[in-house]
Protein backbone atom coordinates (compact mmCIF):
# COMPACT_ATOMS: atom_id res chain seq x y z
CA UNK A 1 0.00 0.00 0.00
CA UNK A 2 1.20 3.23 -1.01
CA UNK A 3 1.01 6.93 0.61
CA UNK A 4 -1.70 8.03 -1.89
CA UNK A 5 -3.98 5.36 -1.39
CA UNK A 6 -3.48 5.39 2.48
CA UNK A 7 -4.64 8.72 2.13
CA UNK A 8 -7.76 8.19 0.45
CA UNK A 9 -9.44 5.57 2.31
CA UNK A 10 -8.76 7.47 5.13
CA UNK A 11 -11.05 10.25 3.38
CA UNK A 12 -13.03 7.57 2.51
CA UNK A 13 -13.73 6.55 6.05
CA UNK A 14 -14.28 10.21 7.07
CA UNK A 15 -16.89 11.46 4.61
CA UNK A 16 -18.74 7.90 4.45
CA UNK A 17 -19.46 7.11 8.16
CA UNK A 18 -20.39 3.40 7.96
CA UNK A 19 -23.67 2.60 10.84
CA UNK A 20 -21.21 0.07 11.94
CA UNK A 21 -18.31 2.30 12.84
CA UNK A 22 -20.30 4.82 14.11
CA UNK A 23 -23.22 4.04 15.71
CA UNK A 24 -26.33 5.96 16.84
CA UNK A 25 -25.25 6.52 20.30
CA UNK A 26 -27.33 4.99 22.97
CA UNK A 27 -29.62 7.48 24.66
CA UNK A 28 -28.92 5.54 28.37
CA UNK A 29 -25.22 5.59 27.77
CA UNK A 30 -24.69 9.11 25.76
CA UNK A 31 -27.85 11.04 27.02
CA UNK A 32 -28.88 14.21 24.46
CA UNK A 33 -26.88 16.71 26.40
CA UNK A 34 -29.32 19.01 28.03
CA UNK A 35 -28.41 22.75 26.67
CA UNK A 36 -29.83 24.07 30.12
CA UNK A 37 -27.02 22.38 32.24
CA UNK A 38 -23.67 24.08 32.25
CA UNK A 39 -20.39 22.92 33.04
CA UNK A 40 -19.04 23.93 36.35
CA UNK A 41 -16.12 25.99 33.85
CA UNK A 42 -19.57 27.85 31.91
CA UNK A 43 -21.08 28.52 35.34
CA UNK A 44 -18.21 29.94 36.95
CA UNK A 45 -17.29 32.15 33.36
CA UNK A 46 -21.42 33.31 33.96
CA UNK A 47 -20.30 34.58 37.27
CA UNK A 48 -16.54 36.00 36.53
CA UNK A 49 -18.29 37.71 33.71
CA UNK A 50 -21.15 39.63 35.74
CA UNK A 51 -18.56 40.46 38.61
CA UNK A 52 -16.36 42.11 35.87
CA UNK A 53 -19.31 44.21 34.07
CA UNK A 54 -20.04 45.72 37.54
CA UNK A 55 -16.67 46.44 38.11
CA UNK A 56 -15.85 47.91 34.92
CA UNK A 57 -19.07 49.80 35.55
CA UNK A 58 -17.90 51.38 39.04
CA UNK A 59 -15.22 52.28 36.89
CA UNK A 60 -17.07 54.15 34.29
CA UNK A 61 -18.75 56.89 37.45
CA UNK A 62 -14.78 58.28 36.59
CA UNK A 63 -16.13 59.83 33.83
CA UNK A 64 -19.64 61.39 35.08
CA UNK A 65 -16.81 62.80 37.91
CA UNK A 66 -14.80 64.52 35.32
CA UNK A 67 -17.78 65.88 33.99
CA UNK A 68 -19.01 67.19 36.71
CA UNK A 69 -15.76 68.59 37.71
CA UNK A 70 -15.47 70.38 34.06
CA UNK A 71 -19.10 71.55 35.29
CA UNK A 72 -17.83 73.18 38.29
CA UNK A 73 -14.67 74.56 36.84
CA UNK A 74 -16.56 76.63 33.93
CA UNK A 75 -19.18 77.77 36.68
CA UNK A 76 -16.19 79.01 39.08
CA UNK A 77 -14.65 80.31 35.59
CA UNK A 78 -17.66 82.30 35.23
CA UNK A 79 -17.85 83.39 38.38
CA UNK B 1 -26.28 92.44 69.33
CA UNK B 2 -27.66 92.68 65.85
CA UNK B 3 -31.44 90.74 65.92
CA UNK B 4 -32.52 89.74 62.36
CA UNK B 5 -36.07 91.46 61.61
CA UNK B 6 -38.86 89.65 61.37
CA UNK B 7 -38.70 90.69 57.23
CA UNK B 8 -34.98 88.63 57.36
CA UNK B 9 -36.52 86.06 59.20
CA UNK B 10 -39.46 85.10 56.72
CA UNK B 11 -36.15 85.51 54.19
CA UNK B 12 -34.14 82.75 55.22
CA UNK B 13 -37.48 80.85 56.26
CA UNK B 14 -38.15 81.08 52.47
CA UNK B 15 -34.74 80.12 51.17
CA UNK B 16 -35.00 76.84 53.22
CA UNK B 17 -38.27 75.94 51.27
CA UNK B 18 -36.48 76.54 48.02
CA UNK B 19 -33.79 74.47 48.92
CA UNK B 20 -36.40 71.64 49.71
CA UNK B 21 -36.52 71.20 45.85
CA UNK B 22 -33.14 70.07 46.03
CA UNK B 23 -33.91 67.45 48.42
CA UNK B 24 -34.85 64.54 45.47
CA UNK B 25 -31.71 65.87 43.30
CA UNK B 26 -29.02 65.16 46.65
CA UNK B 27 -31.04 61.73 47.25
CA UNK B 28 -31.12 61.02 43.44
CA UNK B 29 -26.82 61.67 43.25
CA UNK B 30 -26.70 59.75 46.91
CA UNK B 31 -28.66 56.73 45.16
CA UNK B 32 -25.94 56.77 41.89
CA UNK B 33 -23.01 57.29 44.43
CA UNK B 34 -24.46 53.52 45.67
CA UNK B 35 -24.47 52.22 42.16
CA UNK B 36 -20.66 52.73 42.04
CA UNK B 37 -20.57 50.42 45.27
CA UNK B 38 -22.20 47.70 43.86
CA UNK B 39 -20.02 45.29 42.53
CA UNK B 40 -19.01 45.23 46.66
CA UNK B 41 -22.15 43.98 47.45
CA UNK B 42 -23.06 41.14 44.63
CA UNK B 43 -24.71 38.37 45.74
CA UNK B 44 -22.62 35.35 43.88
CA UNK B 45 -20.40 34.13 46.09
CA UNK B 46 -23.97 32.73 48.18
CA UNK B 47 -25.49 31.86 44.53
CA UNK B 48 -25.33 27.87 43.30
CA UNK B 49 -25.95 26.15 39.56
CA UNK B 50 -29.76 25.71 40.66
CA UNK B 51 -32.29 25.03 38.70
CA UNK B 52 -35.79 24.66 40.55
CA UNK B 53 -38.60 23.04 38.98
CA UNK B 54 -40.46 26.51 37.93
CA UNK B 55 -44.02 27.24 37.72
CA UNK B 56 -44.45 30.35 35.33
CA UNK B 57 -47.37 31.96 36.12
CA UNK B 58 -48.54 34.19 33.56
CA UNK B 59 -52.19 36.55 33.74
CA UNK B 60 -53.97 37.30 30.46
CA UNK B 61 -56.89 39.20 29.56
CA UNK B 62 -56.79 39.70 25.72
CA UNK B 63 -53.14 39.37 24.75
CA UNK B 64 -54.05 37.40 22.01
CA UNK B 65 -51.56 39.80 20.23
CA UNK B 66 -48.53 39.20 22.58
CA UNK B 67 -49.58 35.81 24.25
CA UNK B 68 -48.31 33.49 21.53
CA UNK B 69 -44.70 34.63 21.11
CA UNK B 70 -44.09 34.90 24.67
CA UNK B 71 -44.84 31.21 25.16
CA UNK B 72 -42.82 30.09 22.22
CA UNK B 73 -40.08 32.48 23.82
CA UNK B 74 -40.16 30.28 27.21
CA UNK B 75 -40.18 26.99 25.75
CA UNK B 76 -36.82 28.51 24.42
CA UNK B 77 -35.29 28.85 27.89
CA UNK B 78 -31.88 27.79 28.60
CA UNK B 79 -33.52 25.83 31.07
CA UNK B 80 -34.63 21.72 31.90
CA UNK B 81 -37.42 20.97 29.73
CA UNK B 82 -39.00 19.24 32.58
CA UNK B 83 -38.43 21.90 35.40
CA UNK B 84 -40.58 24.55 33.17
CA UNK B 85 -44.42 24.85 33.22
CA UNK B 86 -46.10 27.61 32.09
CA UNK B 87 -49.76 28.21 33.32
CA UNK B 88 -51.82 30.70 31.78
CA UNK B 89 -54.34 32.12 33.29
CA UNK B 90 -56.83 33.36 30.79
CA UNK B 91 -59.10 36.06 32.62
CA UNK B 92 -62.33 35.80 30.54
CA UNK B 93 -60.62 36.91 27.42
CA UNK B 94 -63.27 37.90 24.74
CA UNK B 95 -60.42 37.61 21.97
CA UNK B 96 -58.17 34.88 20.65
CA UNK B 97 -56.43 34.09 23.60
CA UNK B 98 -57.89 31.08 24.65
CA UNK B 99 -57.51 29.82 21.00
CA UNK B 100 -53.92 30.15 21.39
CA UNK B 101 -53.03 29.07 24.74
CA UNK B 102 -54.67 26.12 23.78
CA UNK B 103 -52.72 25.70 20.52
CA UNK B 104 -49.92 26.51 22.39
CA UNK B 105 -50.62 23.46 25.26
CA UNK B 106 -51.33 21.28 21.93
CA UNK B 107 -47.89 21.95 21.26
CA UNK B 108 -46.32 21.48 24.08
CA UNK B 109 -47.88 18.98 25.88
CA UNK B 110 -47.18 18.71 29.77
CA UNK B 111 -45.40 22.22 29.39
CA UNK B 112 -48.20 24.61 28.82
CA UNK B 113 -51.76 24.76 31.21
CA UNK B 114 -54.46 26.61 30.24
CA UNK B 115 -56.73 28.09 32.61
CA UNK B 116 -59.39 29.82 32.51
CA UNK B 117 -61.43 32.19 34.54
CA UNK B 118 -65.08 32.64 33.12
CA UNK B 119 -66.27 35.83 35.12
CA UNK B 120 -62.89 37.77 34.98
CA UNK B 121 -62.14 41.81 34.51
CA UNK B 122 -61.19 41.70 38.69
CA UNK B 123 -57.68 42.62 38.14
CA UNK B 124 -54.34 41.21 37.67
CA UNK B 125 -53.80 40.08 41.78
CA UNK B 126 -57.29 37.94 41.29
CA UNK B 127 -56.16 36.39 38.09
CA UNK B 128 -53.32 35.52 39.66
CA UNK B 129 -54.18 33.91 42.84
CA UNK B 130 -56.54 31.69 40.41
CA UNK B 131 -53.55 30.52 38.60
CA UNK B 132 -52.04 30.16 42.27
CA UNK B 133 -54.29 28.28 44.11
CA UNK B 134 -53.86 25.66 40.88
CA UNK B 135 -50.23 25.68 41.17
CA UNK B 136 -49.67 25.28 44.99
CA UNK B 137 -52.30 22.28 44.93
CA UNK B 138 -49.84 19.66 44.38
CA UNK B 139 -45.66 20.16 45.60
CA UNK B 140 -43.97 19.92 41.74
CA UNK B 141 -43.14 23.95 41.74
CA UNK B 142 -39.90 24.52 43.79
CA UNK B 143 -40.00 28.18 42.48
CA UNK B 144 -42.73 30.26 41.19
CA UNK B 145 -42.20 33.10 38.26
CA UNK B 146 -44.76 36.05 37.62
CA UNK B 147 -44.79 37.50 34.46
CA UNK B 148 -46.94 39.43 32.28
CA UNK B 149 -47.72 38.12 29.09
CA UNK B 150 -45.72 40.40 26.48
CA UNK B 151 -42.65 40.02 28.64
CA UNK B 152 -39.92 38.29 26.29
CA UNK B 153 -37.31 37.07 28.33
CA UNK B 154 -33.21 36.48 27.16
CA UNK B 155 -32.37 32.67 26.66
CA UNK B 156 -30.06 32.36 30.02
CA UNK B 157 -32.43 35.03 31.95
CA UNK B 158 -34.79 32.52 34.16
CA UNK B 159 -31.18 30.97 35.17
CA UNK B 160 -29.84 33.92 35.94
CA UNK B 161 -32.63 34.75 38.26
CA UNK B 162 -32.61 30.93 39.83
CA UNK B 163 -29.49 31.07 40.96
CA UNK B 164 -29.72 33.39 43.76
CA UNK B 165 -32.68 31.18 45.18
CA UNK B 166 -29.72 28.40 46.03
CA UNK B 167 -29.24 30.95 49.15
CA UNK B 168 -32.17 30.13 51.21
CA UNK B 169 -32.06 33.43 52.54
CA UNK B 170 -33.29 34.92 49.18
CA UNK B 171 -37.17 34.60 48.91
CA UNK B 172 -37.40 36.50 45.40
CA UNK B 173 -35.37 37.97 42.69
CA UNK B 174 -36.33 40.52 40.03
CA UNK B 175 -34.88 40.81 36.81
CA UNK B 176 -34.46 44.09 34.53
CA UNK B 177 -36.82 45.13 32.30
CA UNK B 178 -35.98 46.53 29.44
CA UNK B 179 -38.39 48.88 27.25
CA UNK B 180 -38.70 46.59 23.82
CA UNK B 181 -41.05 48.09 21.68
CA UNK B 182 -39.55 48.33 18.47
CA UNK B 183 -39.98 50.40 15.75
CA UNK B 184 -40.98 52.57 19.07
CA UNK B 185 -41.04 56.24 19.38
CA UNK B 186 -39.99 59.37 21.11
CA UNK B 187 -41.95 58.12 24.23
CA UNK B 188 -41.04 54.91 23.96
CA UNK B 189 -37.10 56.09 23.80
CA UNK B 190 -37.83 58.28 27.19
CA UNK B 191 -39.21 55.25 28.54
CA UNK B 192 -36.12 53.18 27.70
CA UNK B 193 -33.67 55.98 29.09
CA UNK B 194 -36.21 55.99 32.33
CA UNK B 195 -35.86 52.09 32.74
CA UNK B 196 -32.18 52.71 33.13
CA UNK B 197 -32.27 54.52 35.31
CA UNK B 198 -35.27 53.13 37.12
CA UNK B 199 -34.27 49.71 37.22
CA UNK B 200 -30.85 48.77 36.19
CA UNK B 201 -29.13 51.50 38.28
CA UNK B 202 -31.63 52.55 41.14
CA UNK B 203 -32.36 48.61 41.84
CA UNK B 204 -28.40 48.17 41.85
CA UNK B 205 -28.54 50.70 44.50
CA UNK B 206 -31.62 49.09 46.29
CA UNK B 207 -29.33 45.78 46.61
CA UNK B 208 -26.65 47.89 48.25
CA UNK B 209 -29.25 49.13 51.04
CA UNK B 210 -30.49 45.66 51.00
CA UNK B 211 -34.09 46.68 50.45
CA UNK B 212 -36.05 46.42 47.51
CA UNK B 213 -38.83 48.76 46.82
CA UNK B 214 -40.41 46.62 43.74
CA UNK B 215 -39.93 43.02 42.22
CA UNK B 216 -40.96 44.11 38.73
CA UNK B 217 -44.68 42.61 37.66
CA UNK B 218 -43.16 41.33 34.36
CA UNK B 219 -40.17 39.26 36.32
CA UNK B 220 -40.16 38.07 40.04
CA UNK B 221 -38.99 34.79 40.34
CA UNK B 222 -40.25 33.43 44.44
CA UNK B 223 -38.72 30.57 46.35
CA UNK B 224 -41.83 28.14 47.41
CA UNK B 225 -41.16 28.76 51.00
CA UNK B 226 -41.30 32.77 50.31
CA UNK B 227 -45.08 32.11 48.76
CA UNK B 228 -45.89 29.65 51.39
CA UNK B 229 -44.66 32.14 53.94
CA UNK B 230 -46.54 35.05 52.93
CA UNK B 231 -49.79 33.08 52.83
CA UNK B 232 -49.90 31.28 49.49
CA UNK B 233 -52.19 34.38 47.86
CA UNK B 234 -51.08 38.06 46.13
CA UNK B 235 -52.89 40.51 47.72
CA UNK B 236 -55.78 42.05 46.32
CA UNK B 237 -56.84 45.52 48.50
CA UNK B 238 -54.24 47.55 46.28
CA UNK B 239 -53.46 48.27 42.76
CA UNK B 240 -49.59 47.64 43.57
CA UNK B 241 -49.83 44.28 43.96
CA UNK B 242 -45.96 43.45 43.40
CA UNK B 243 -45.13 46.56 45.52
CA UNK B 244 -47.04 45.00 48.84
CA UNK B 245 -45.51 41.21 47.78
CA UNK B 246 -42.28 42.79 47.94
CA UNK B 247 -42.38 44.44 51.17
CA UNK B 248 -44.17 41.27 52.88
CA UNK B 249 -41.40 39.00 51.54
CA UNK B 250 -38.94 41.47 53.35
CA UNK B 251 -40.87 42.01 56.42
CA UNK B 252 -41.39 38.14 56.54
CA UNK B 253 -37.25 38.07 57.05
CA UNK B 254 -36.30 36.89 53.55
CA UNK B 255 -34.01 39.15 51.04
CA UNK B 256 -35.34 40.43 47.72
CA UNK B 257 -32.77 40.88 44.96
CA UNK B 258 -32.21 42.07 41.48
CA UNK B 259 -30.60 40.29 39.43
CA UNK B 260 -28.98 43.28 36.71
CA UNK B 261 -27.47 40.24 33.67
CA UNK B 262 -31.75 38.46 33.45
CA UNK B 263 -32.68 40.70 30.85
CA UNK B 264 -36.27 40.74 29.98
CA UNK B 265 -38.18 42.80 27.04
CA UNK B 266 -41.45 44.12 27.22
CA UNK B 267 -43.59 46.85 25.24
CA UNK B 268 -44.22 50.08 26.59
CA UNK B 269 -46.95 52.67 25.84
CA UNK B 270 -46.27 54.86 22.37
CA UNK B 271 -48.69 57.79 23.47
CA UNK B 272 -49.21 60.06 26.02
CA UNK B 273 -52.53 59.11 27.17
CA UNK B 274 -51.83 55.51 27.40
CA UNK B 275 -48.43 56.23 29.43
CA UNK B 276 -50.62 57.96 32.32
CA UNK B 277 -53.12 55.29 32.24
CA UNK B 278 -50.48 53.22 33.44
CA UNK B 279 -49.04 55.18 35.13
CA UNK B 280 -51.50 56.78 37.15
CA UNK B 281 -52.57 53.61 38.27
CA UNK B 282 -48.58 52.72 39.54
CA UNK B 283 -48.26 55.90 41.14
CA UNK B 284 -51.71 54.86 43.00
CA UNK B 285 -50.53 52.31 43.99
CA UNK B 286 -47.87 53.48 45.84
CA UNK B 287 -49.47 55.90 48.15
CA UNK B 288 -52.09 52.73 48.82
CA UNK B 289 -48.37 50.91 49.85
CA UNK B 290 -46.71 54.57 51.49
CA UNK B 291 -50.23 54.19 53.96
CA UNK B 292 -50.17 50.54 54.14
CA UNK B 293 -46.74 50.48 55.83
CA UNK B 294 -46.68 53.55 57.34
CA UNK B 295 -45.50 52.06 60.54
CA UNK B 296 -42.41 51.15 58.69
CA UNK B 297 -41.09 53.81 57.30
CA UNK B 298 -37.49 55.62 58.53
CA UNK B 299 -38.00 52.60 61.51
CA UNK B 300 -34.66 50.24 61.28
CA UNK B 301 -35.13 47.09 62.07
CA UNK B 302 -32.65 43.87 62.25
CA UNK B 303 -34.55 41.61 60.16
CA UNK B 304 -35.04 43.82 57.15
CA UNK B 305 -33.44 46.62 55.87
CA UNK B 306 -36.84 48.74 54.64
CA UNK B 307 -36.99 50.74 57.75
CA UNK B 308 -33.45 52.42 56.56
CA UNK B 309 -32.96 55.62 56.29
CA UNK B 310 -31.57 55.24 52.85
CA UNK B 311 -34.16 53.94 51.77
CA UNK B 312 -37.01 56.07 53.12
CA UNK B 313 -35.02 58.72 51.93
CA UNK B 314 -35.43 57.22 48.31
CA UNK B 315 -38.58 55.78 48.57
CA UNK B 316 -40.05 59.53 49.51
CA UNK B 317 -37.55 61.67 47.40
CA UNK B 318 -40.05 60.11 44.82
CA UNK B 319 -43.09 60.15 45.75
CA UNK B 320 -43.15 63.57 47.40
CA UNK B 321 -41.29 64.95 44.05
CA UNK B 322 -44.21 67.27 42.88
CA UNK B 323 -45.17 68.47 46.74
CA UNK B 324 -41.04 69.16 46.69
CA UNK B 325 -41.17 71.32 43.49
CA UNK B 326 -44.69 72.98 44.39
CA UNK B 327 -43.23 73.96 47.79
CA UNK B 328 -39.64 75.08 46.22
CA UNK B 329 -41.26 77.52 42.94
CA UNK B 330 -43.73 78.75 45.13
CA UNK B 331 -41.26 80.02 47.99
CA UNK B 332 -38.94 81.35 45.39
CA UNK B 333 -41.68 83.57 43.72
CA UNK B 334 -42.75 84.51 47.41
CA UNK B 335 -39.24 85.54 48.00
CA UNK B 336 -38.99 87.25 44.88
CA UNK B 337 -41.35 89.93 46.19
CA UNK B 338 -39.65 89.62 49.57
CA UNK B 339 -36.18 89.92 48.42
CA UNK B 340 -35.39 90.12 44.93
CA UNK B 341 -31.85 89.46 46.28
CA UNK B 342 -31.78 86.48 47.69
CA UNK B 343 -34.26 85.09 45.78
CA UNK B 344 -31.68 85.44 43.17
CA UNK B 345 -29.01 83.87 44.81
CA UNK B 346 -31.60 80.81 46.31
CA UNK B 347 -32.63 80.32 42.92
CA UNK B 348 -28.75 80.09 41.58
CA UNK B 349 -27.94 77.61 44.77
CA UNK B 350 -30.89 75.40 43.77
CA UNK B 351 -29.93 75.04 39.95
CA UNK B 352 -26.17 74.23 40.13
CA UNK B 353 -27.58 71.48 41.94
CA UNK B 354 -29.71 70.76 39.18
CA UNK B 355 -26.79 71.13 36.98
CA UNK B 356 -24.41 68.78 38.96
CA UNK B 357 -27.41 65.97 39.14
CA UNK B 358 -28.06 66.40 35.62
CA UNK B 359 -24.77 65.67 34.39
CA UNK B 360 -23.59 63.32 37.26
CA UNK B 361 -27.02 61.00 36.70
CA UNK B 362 -27.66 61.62 32.70
CA UNK B 363 -23.69 60.84 31.63
CA UNK B 364 -23.67 57.90 34.21
CA UNK B 365 -26.68 56.27 33.31
CA UNK B 366 -26.53 56.26 29.49
CA UNK B 367 -22.83 54.48 30.29
CA UNK B 368 -24.39 51.61 32.71
CA UNK B 369 -26.57 50.51 29.65
CA UNK B 370 -24.46 51.64 26.94
CA UNK B 371 -26.52 49.37 24.20
CA UNK B 372 -29.92 51.02 25.21
CA UNK B 373 -27.90 54.71 25.59
CA UNK B 374 -27.18 55.03 22.27
CA UNK B 375 -30.64 54.53 21.37
CA UNK B 376 -31.86 56.98 24.00
CA UNK B 377 -29.07 59.48 24.56
CA UNK B 378 -31.10 62.12 22.80
CA UNK B 379 -34.04 61.45 25.15
CA UNK B 380 -31.46 61.20 27.96
CA UNK B 381 -30.38 64.90 27.08
CA UNK B 382 -33.66 66.26 27.09
CA UNK B 383 -35.26 64.32 29.92
CA UNK B 384 -35.56 68.00 32.16
CA UNK B 385 -36.88 69.56 29.18
CA UNK B 386 -35.66 72.59 27.03
CA UNK B 387 -36.45 74.90 29.29
CA UNK B 388 -34.61 73.66 32.01
CA UNK B 389 -31.83 72.76 30.30
CA UNK B 390 -32.14 76.36 28.88
CA UNK B 391 -32.07 77.73 32.96
CA UNK B 392 -29.00 75.14 33.38
CA UNK B 393 -26.73 76.44 30.52
CA UNK B 394 -27.53 80.37 32.03
CA UNK B 395 -26.21 79.03 35.47
CA UNK B 396 -23.28 77.48 34.57
CA UNK B 397 -22.37 80.06 31.59
CA UNK B 398 -23.47 83.07 33.55
CA UNK B 399 -20.70 85.28 32.11
CA UNK B 400 -21.77 84.62 28.38
CA UNK B 401 -25.71 84.25 28.77
CA UNK B 402 -25.77 87.63 30.78
CA UNK B 403 -23.78 89.71 27.95
CA UNK B 404 -25.98 88.22 25.56
CA UNK B 405 -29.35 89.00 27.51
CA UNK B 406 -28.08 92.39 28.08
CA UNK B 407 -26.79 92.88 24.76
CA UNK B 408 -30.24 91.74 23.08
CA UNK B 409 -32.21 94.19 25.66
CA UNK B 410 -30.02 96.92 24.40
CA UNK B 411 -31.15 96.21 20.98
CA UNK B 412 -35.00 95.87 21.52
CA UNK B 413 -34.13 99.08 23.84
CA UNK B 414 -35.84 97.28 27.16
CA UNK B 415 -34.33 98.27 30.31
CA UNK B 416 -33.69 95.71 33.24
CA UNK B 417 -36.48 96.94 35.14
CA UNK B 418 -39.35 96.48 32.47
CA UNK B 419 -42.27 94.31 32.80
CA UNK B 420 -41.37 91.96 29.82
CA UNK B 421 -37.97 91.12 31.79
CA UNK B 422 -39.01 90.71 35.17
CA UNK B 423 -42.35 88.72 34.01
CA UNK B 424 -39.28 86.31 32.48
CA UNK B 425 -37.50 86.31 35.79
CA UNK B 426 -40.55 85.16 37.33
CA UNK B 427 -41.35 82.47 34.51
CA UNK B 428 -38.10 81.07 35.63
CA UNK B 429 -38.80 81.14 39.62
CA UNK B 430 -41.94 79.43 38.76
CA UNK B 431 -41.13 76.83 36.15
CA UNK B 432 -40.77 73.84 38.23
CA UNK B 433 -44.07 73.55 38.85
CA UNK B 434 -45.35 75.30 35.51
CA UNK B 435 -43.66 72.32 33.53
CA UNK B 436 -45.59 69.98 34.96
CA UNK B 437 -48.78 71.93 33.95
CA UNK B 438 -47.39 71.72 30.22
CA UNK B 439 -46.61 67.82 30.65
CA UNK B 440 -50.58 67.57 31.66
CA UNK B 441 -51.60 69.99 28.64
CA UNK B 442 -49.45 67.77 26.60
CA UNK B 443 -51.58 65.24 27.40
CA UNK B 444 -54.87 66.77 26.76
CA UNK B 445 -54.02 68.11 22.83
CA UNK B 446 -52.43 64.68 22.40
CA UNK B 447 -54.01 63.05 19.23
CA UNK B 448 -53.00 60.16 16.92
CA UNK B 449 -51.93 62.36 13.92
CA UNK B 450 -52.01 65.67 12.96
CA UNK B 451 -51.59 69.26 13.94
CA UNK B 452 -52.24 68.78 17.75
CA UNK B 453 -49.95 65.28 17.55
CA UNK B 454 -47.10 67.70 16.66
CA UNK B 455 -48.13 70.22 19.52
CA UNK B 456 -48.13 67.06 22.15
CA UNK B 457 -44.65 65.96 20.84
CA UNK B 458 -43.47 69.45 21.35
CA UNK B 459 -45.09 70.64 24.72
CA UNK B 460 -43.03 67.15 26.03
CA UNK B 461 -39.80 67.97 24.94
CA UNK B 462 -40.39 71.66 26.40
CA UNK B 463 -41.76 70.91 29.72
CA UNK B 464 -39.33 67.21 29.81
CA UNK B 465 -40.50 64.26 30.26
CA UNK B 466 -39.28 64.56 34.13
CA UNK B 467 -42.54 66.60 34.51
CA UNK B 468 -44.71 64.32 33.06
CA UNK B 469 -43.68 61.60 35.84
CA UNK B 470 -44.84 64.44 38.31
CA UNK B 471 -47.85 66.07 36.77
CA UNK B 472 -48.71 61.97 36.68
CA UNK B 473 -48.04 61.26 40.69
CA UNK B 474 -49.63 64.41 41.46
CA UNK B 475 -52.76 63.09 39.77
CA UNK B 476 -52.26 59.80 41.43
CA UNK B 477 -52.11 62.05 44.66
CA UNK B 478 -55.75 63.74 43.57
CA UNK B 479 -57.55 60.99 42.56
CA UNK B 480 -56.53 59.07 45.91
CA UNK B 481 -57.61 62.10 48.00
CA UNK B 482 -60.92 61.66 46.30
CA UNK B 483 -60.77 57.96 46.77
CA UNK B 484 -61.38 57.69 42.93
CA UNK B 485 -62.55 54.46 41.65
CA UNK B 486 -59.72 51.92 41.84
CA UNK B 487 -60.29 49.76 38.70
CA UNK B 488 -57.78 47.99 37.32
CA UNK B 489 -57.18 49.22 34.07
CA UNK B 490 -54.73 47.30 31.41
CA UNK B 491 -52.12 48.87 29.66
CA UNK B 492 -53.00 47.44 25.80
CA UNK B 493 -50.14 45.70 24.16
CA UNK B 494 -50.17 44.88 19.89
CA UNK B 495 -47.05 42.71 20.05
CA UNK B 496 -44.78 45.24 18.62
CA UNK B 497 -41.62 43.65 20.02
CA UNK B 498 -37.93 43.84 19.42
CA UNK B 499 -36.68 40.36 19.90
CA UNK B 500 -33.42 39.92 21.23
CA UNK B 501 -31.58 37.40 19.69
Amino acid sequence: MNGESAVVSEQAVLSEPHPAVFPEPDPAVFPEPDPAVLSEREYDAGIRNARRFERIMAAKSLISFALIALVIEIYLYYH
Amino acid sequence: MNLASPREDLGWVLVIFVMIGAVPLVTGIYQYLLVILHFLRLHYARCGQWLPRTAILIPAWNEAAVIGVSIDRLMRLDYPRDSLRVFVVDDASTDDTPLIVRAKAADYPGRVVHLRREAGGEGKAQTLNHGLSEIMGDDWMQALLIMDADVIYERGSLRAMTRHLADPAVGAVTGYIQEGSRPGNYLTRFISYEYITAQAAARRAQNVIGAVACLAGGAQLHSRANIEAIGGRIDTGTLAEDTVITFRTQLAGRRVLFEPHARVWAEEPGSIGALWKQRVRWARGNVQVTCRFRRVWFRPRRAHRLGSISFGAIWFSVFLLPVTLLVSSASLVTLYFEDYQLSHTAFRGLWIINVIAYVFITSYTLLIDPQAGRRTWRQGILFPGIVSLVIMADVVFTGPVQWLIGHALVALGIAFGHPIVQSVILFSYFWLSVSMGLAYLAKIVERDSGIRRYLSVALLYVAGYGSLLCAITLAAYVKEIRKADSKWEKTDKVGNMRIPA
